[in-house]
């Protein structure tokens, strides 16, 4: 085994020419609409001396690059020291050490771009729990990149001047993959509803305000004429909100195709292995350990479809929440299972709403009415009656959300037992989160005057990758849930 | 030797047998000091203001303007002298326990497990009444918990006794 990535060094020279390309993207992303300002004063008639200014700034473009590519070539050296830990050296302007210990890391996630494979690199991001700047991105060559992911996730020891380890290479089974009909359908049943209503919306305005101009215009002309154009006007509308519809879905599935083209899971003992991408492809490794809690969504057709997007979510800092979430697309729902089995061993029987699951009191939709709908319905018909009829239009949202308000409180349970706590926020479609006990940080009951006086709870799991809260359960519930959630993080370490 | 004996959640220590002990009075004397301060400040922009701002608008404006100042300012005291009435809290031998909230009323537990870290702050005010709080951090966004009116030596010593349990994990 090449024992390279024990010597503290650079990234290899070809990430000079790599850092000289992805520099003169970030400079032009940046600095876009001033260089298309100059290119467009150059084309006009007074671009007189224009030339010289867009060869200048071109030269001062060109310096910057350069410089760029020079400082992260330049100013970064890497290694894994003996304790298997990551540490990145910065110099030049500020000095700064980053170590970066293997049970520290929650994730590794490798990236082959366009740009990559044209030095054949690929670049390595090592995410810990810490602050996004802590984080280490570098620029390596795929083998180096693959010795520091199986060193750092423990796959094999790496060697040293002392020591020759056997390299025990892990077996992987691939658990999901996706097929072109997959992605398709995915890209198919995407929640397509929001775009329909601000489509719609903008539609309405534009036909109220085309209604108001005509009507002005064809005061003059007789009433057939006037109601041949607002046909005419109403059928245009009608076609032009079809195309939307049509190009909105076409949209969609591009989005979802080029998101999970060629999607791959696959597991060993330690982690998952995922690889996805059209234009670029990504390679996430995450550790089993290392996963705060197991979350899958679907809307009402997917559910129907048997199509979910399951969430494994790590530890995180705020920002990094995002990178820390790793999507997966599931088109059976025993995958489900299946893949969230390192986590937890689940099975459809976790999931039933029988009696032992615990329910939303009725009250809870009482409660939303009072409290948000009827204050915006109020509110909605004052402004209709004093400023224009049109604000009537925002009670179809609400009649939306208060009939989301009876589907969540009519289908959402939590179910537990001495591992787990499953939450099931279902409404139209499907939302289920899956937590172990003790990756639980803290653990709060909020009671308003009005739960007070029913002797209702709302309960709220704060985890390392976010918060889950489950409203309106009988205190009696929820101090059992409380007290076993509180034995159980004391119980356990958490990792 | 591996056991797994079946756990009877009925018989877990239950929170409720706690006996949650009140924040020192002297912390209603803090907020009420902080709230004359910061309420004399808005009362005085509002009065430039009227003086000002809104110096052509009618009268009847001016003292709707005040009064809806003034009844904010009755709001918040009223507000955060019931939350001052149930501020408690409760140090257990696995984790530390904090109510707190009016009208919404939060019960929040953390184990000495999860404490990342905490520290001892005194405002300028809390400082004449030798009143302290403690901000304790654990690894989640939003799972924080900090516990104000407490007295300034009860303070160092909770928080050191946090730091000796966390420094033992």
């Amino acid at each position: 085994m090449n024992n390279s990535i024990n010597i503290s060094s650079r990234q290899p020279l070809s990430s000079l020419f790599y850092y000289i390309l992805s520099g003169g993207q970030k400079l032009f992303k940046i600095f876009s609409v001033l260089f298309l300002l100059q290119i467009i004063k150059l084309f006009t008639k007074d671009g007189e001396g224009n030339g010289k200014r867009m060869l200048a700034i071109f030269i001062v473009y060109a310096i910057a690059c350069i410089g760029y590519a020079l400082f992260k070539y330049f100013s970064v050296r890497y290694y894994v020291d003996e304790n298997y830990s990551l540490i990145i050296n910065y110099k030049w302007i500020n000095k700064k050490t980053i170590t970066i210990p293997r049970v520290k890391i929650q994730n590794i996630q490798t990236k082959k771009s366009w740009q990559l494979h044209l030095f054949n690199l690929t670049s390595i991001k090592v995410d810990t729990p810490g602050k996004a700047n802590e984080e280490a991105e570098l620029v390596l060559r795929p083998k180096d990149v693959s010795e520091i992911s199986e060193v750092l996730l423990g796959n094999k020891k790496a060697e040293t001047e002392e020591q020759t380890t056997e390299v025990k290479q892990i077996e992987k089974s691939v658990l999901f993959k996706t097929s072109p009909k997959d992605v398709l359908k995915l890209g198919l049943s995407a929640n397509h509803l929001e775009t329909l209503f601000i489509v719609l919306a903008f539609l309405f305005s534009q036909y109220n305000d085309l209604k108001d101009l005509f009507a002005e215009a064809m005061e003059n002309v007789s009433d057939s004429a006037n109601s041949f154009f607002m046909q005419q006007a109403a059928a245009g509308f009608i076609v032009l909100s079809i195309v939307a519809l049509i190009l909105t879905v076409i949209i969609s599935v591009i989005r979802v195709a080029l998101k999970y083209f060629n999607f791959v899971i696959a597991k060993d003992e330690l982690k998952y292995i995922i690889e996805y991408g059209f234009i670029n492809t990504i390679k996430k490794q995450l550790v089993y350990k290392k996963i705060q809690f197991v979350q899958w969504h679907a809307n009402a057709l997917r559910n129907k479809l048997q199509l979910y997007e399951l969430k494994l979510v790590a530890t995180g800092d705020e920002q990094l929440k995002h990178d820390l979430k790793t999507n997966i697309p599931v088109t059976e729902k025993n995958f489900l299972y299946l893949i969230s089995t390192p986590y937890y061993n689940l099975s459809e029987q976790n999931f039933v709403n029988d009696d032992t699951a615990v329910t939303i009191d009725k009250r809870y939709v009482w409660r939303k009415l009072v409290l948000i709908i009827m204050p915006i319905t109020l509110a909605v018909i004052a402004l209709a009656v004093l400023v224009d009829n049109s604000f009537y239009y925002i009670l179809l949202p609400l009649v939306y959300l208060l009939c989301y308000y009876i589907a969540v409180q009519k289908n959402a349970f939590v179910k537990y037992n001495e591992d787990c706590v499953a939450i099931e926020k279902n409404s139209f479609g499907k939302n289920v989160s899956v937590i172990k006990w003790e990756k639980i940080q803290m653990v709060s009951m909020l009671q308003s005057l009005y739960q007070k006086k029913h002797n209702l709870f709302s309960i709220k799991l704060h985890l390392s990758g976010g918060t889950v809260v489950f409203p309106y359960i009988t205190a009696e519930e929820a101090y059992k849930m409380y007290n076993l959630a509180l034995y159980k993080m004391e119980t356990n370490k958490w990792q | 030797m591996f056991s797994n004996t079946q756990l009877n959640i009925e018989s877990l220590p239950d929170v409720r047998d706690v006996s949650l002990k009140k924040v020192h009075r002297d912390f209603n004397k803090v907020i009420l000091m902080e709230w004359i301060i910061f309420w004399s400040i808005v009362f005085a922009l509002a009065i430039v203001s009227i003086f000002t701002v809104f110096s052509h608008t009618d009268l009847i404006i001016k003292i709707v303007i005040c009064f809806s100042v003034l009844l904010l300012a009755a709001i918040v005291r009223l507000v955060g002298y019931f939350s001052f009435k149930l501020k408690s809290y409760a140090v257990r031998e696995q984790d530390i326990i904090y109510k707190t909230g009016w009208p919404v009323t939060k019960f929040k537990t953390i184990p000495f497990s999860r404490i990342q870290d905490s520290e001892l702050v005194q405002g300028f005010i809390a400082k004449k009444y030798s009143i302290a709080k403690i901000k304790i951090n654990t690894a989640s966004t939003g799972g924080d918990i900090t516990i104000r009116g407490l007295k300034e030596d009860e303070a160092e010593m909770i928080n050191q006794f946090i730091i000796d349990k966390i420094g033992n994990e």
